[in-house]
């Protein structure tokens, strides 16, 4: 289990043993239920019931901007903010040497099918702002490019709510260099 | 500057309290002591780091689940550095710190007898010092360089595997880290080098010191994006070359800082005396840049001539110096000792 040191495991182990026999009885349905029922959207791999995610099936999401994260967990977090009107693509990782992970192993030919049968206009990569996530990134605004659409990504900068005296070198350094127009 | 210094469960201490003075203080004990241990746990607070070992693992106590310092400045600022299960814990205040707020606060410059051999040792060495030195004078070449190991790893890993299209893509990522770790480097050289020509002179040495840094990349002079278009454009020239050796052969993990006596190498014309003066004045114009900083000086008199000890007490006057010996006799009569500290065994105890 990801995250679950040897001490949670046996804090885990000793809950469930005290436990009702139904609490557990509960949990084992839905550990089943989600493997049976949860699987990855065919067009983006979000999670999904069924064939499509909830943000696929919903015909108020603009089809014709997709943003690419990594991770399931990068979609969601997006979804919280409530900004972003348009669809998804989950890769599924990151280009990494070091663990073995190459494009071969992440969504990308699915990526390229899509925008060229879907008639996307833009493309957003919010990979994380790591040296593999850029990395990810140069690698799928290069094979994007040449198909003609328009491909951001996204800014990193400072937190809102934040004063300027307490940011760190790195993100203020960035946050000068993504600086606008007003 | 350090006003208190508390080490906990490190190396052989187990609770020791230190007060240095001002000025000078010197540190008296046997080999095996602890005299190298406390000045390691000064410098962990300067650079993160142990001069002596590549993980903090080991600075911890044997037997110990956590070990570390705290430190209080005479501004007032009490910083931490705890080591628990292999892991950094930060501290400012009561609070827990990130390593670039945290670096910065307190400051030092350590001479140890290996830094002896800065000029004839291993490249490694020399640029290990000017890295030191940039991460207490930029907060932010931490982040640099530790960006700068991760993507020349990955370039690395790729180039094993023979995994071209990875290696290739990897090329630009490790060419703007590498950008910024080679302008840093370059621009802390040429201002350590005037102040390490003249402190050389001053340690009575006669001829005249130099530092460059060598580029592996030779792109003398060129800056911001044109360096990282050179740099790119060097990665995907030397793709496969490296591909063949399996490693990147190009970038600031290849450089080296040349020492030059009269326009000679050091490491290999200069006498051993001359090459000593050379690495401590390397060491004392660091201290000219980092305004603050303590020095902290390691056992190395006793490696130095009588006329260069004098000399090393003439230009260090001002600033705090913590020295350590096995041997008061080293430490030149002319010297104003402000505080001698005795070391028995992990035991710290001042003496009046």
């Amino acid at each position: 289990m990801p995250g679950v040191g040897p001490k949670s495991a046996q804090r885990l182990a000793l809950h469930i043993l005290r436990a009702t026999q139904e609490d557990v009885d509960r949990l084992a349905a839905a550990m089943h239920e989600v493997k049976e029922k949860v699987s990855f959207c065919r067009t983006c791999f979000n999670l999904a019931e069924g064939m499509l995610c909830p943000v696929c099936s919903d015909p108020g999401r603009d089809a014709t901007v997709v943003c690419v994260v990594e991770e399931v967990k990068d979609l969601a977090a997006l979804e919280r903010t409530a900004e972003y009107k348009g669809q998804y693509h989950v890769l599924g990782g990151c280009i990494s040497p070091l663990d073995g992970v190459g494009p071969e192993d992440l969504r990308v030919r699915e990526l390229l099918e899509r925008v060229g049968r879907d008639g996307v206009h833009e493309v957003i990569l919010a990979t994380s702002p790591t040296v593999e996530g850029e990395a990810t990134a140069m690698y799928v605004s290069g094979l994007l490019r040449p198909l003609g659409m328009r491909v951001t990504r996204i800014a990193s900068g400072l937190p809102v709510g934040g004063d300027l005296d307490y940011a760190d070198e790195v993100t203020l350094g960035r946050a000068l260099e993504g600086r606008r127009e007003v | 500057m350090i006003e208190l210094l508390r080490v906990h469960d490190l190396r052989n201490y187990h609770d020791a309290e230190f007060r240095p003075a001002p000025g000078i203080t010197t540190v008296v004990g046997d080999n095996g002591s602890g005299k190298s241990s406390l000045l390691e746990s000064i410098g962990l607070f300067a650079t993160l780091s142990s001069p002596r070992a590549p993980s903090l693992k080991v600075v911890v106590r044997e037997g110990c689940e956590e070990g570390g310092a705290r430190l209080e400045t005479t501004d007032g600022a009490q910083l931490g550095v705890f080591v628990r299960n292999g892991r950094t814990v930060l501290r400012i205040g009561s609070s827990p710190a990130q390593a670039r707020d945290f670096l910065g606060r307190s400051k030092c410059v350590l001479f140890t007898p290996e830094d002896l051999d800065l000029v004839r040792g291993e490249p490694a060495l020399r640029r290990r010092a000017i890295d030191d030195l940039l991460v207490q004078l930029r907060p932010r070449y931490r982040s640099m360089r530790s960006d700068f190991e991760r993507a020349l790893r990955q370039r690395n890993a790729a180039l094993r595997d023979q995994r071209s299209t990875e290696a290739a893509l990897y090329g630009e990522p490790l060419a703007i880290a590498a950008a910024q770790i080679l302008e840093s480097r370059r621009d802390v050289v040429e201002r350590l080098g005037p102040l390490g020509a003249e402190l050389y002179t001053d340690l009575a040495e006669r001829g005249s010191l130099e530092l460059a840094y060598t580029d592996t990349s030779d792109s003398h002079g060129v800056t911001g994006d044109e360096l990282v278009a050179r740099l790119t454009g060097l990665y995907a020239q030397t793709l496969h070359t490296d591909l063949e050796r399996g490693r990147t052969s190009i970038g600031p993990h290849r450089d080296d800082l040349e020492i030059t006596l009269d326009g000679r190498e050091a490491r290999y014309y200069a006498s051993r005396g001359e090459q000593r003066s050379a690495a401590l004045a390397f060491r004392l114009a660091e201290l000219r840049l980092l305004p603050g900083a303590a020095l902290l000086l390691d056992d190395v008199l006793s490696e130095l001539d009588p006329e260069r000890r004098r000399r090393v007490f003439d230009v260090t006057q001002s600033e705090q110096t913590i020295i350590t010996a096995t041997d008061l006799d080293v430490i030149p009569a002319a010297a104003k000792i402000e505080a001698t500290w005795s070391v028995v065994d992990g035991k710290l105890r001042e003496a009046s």
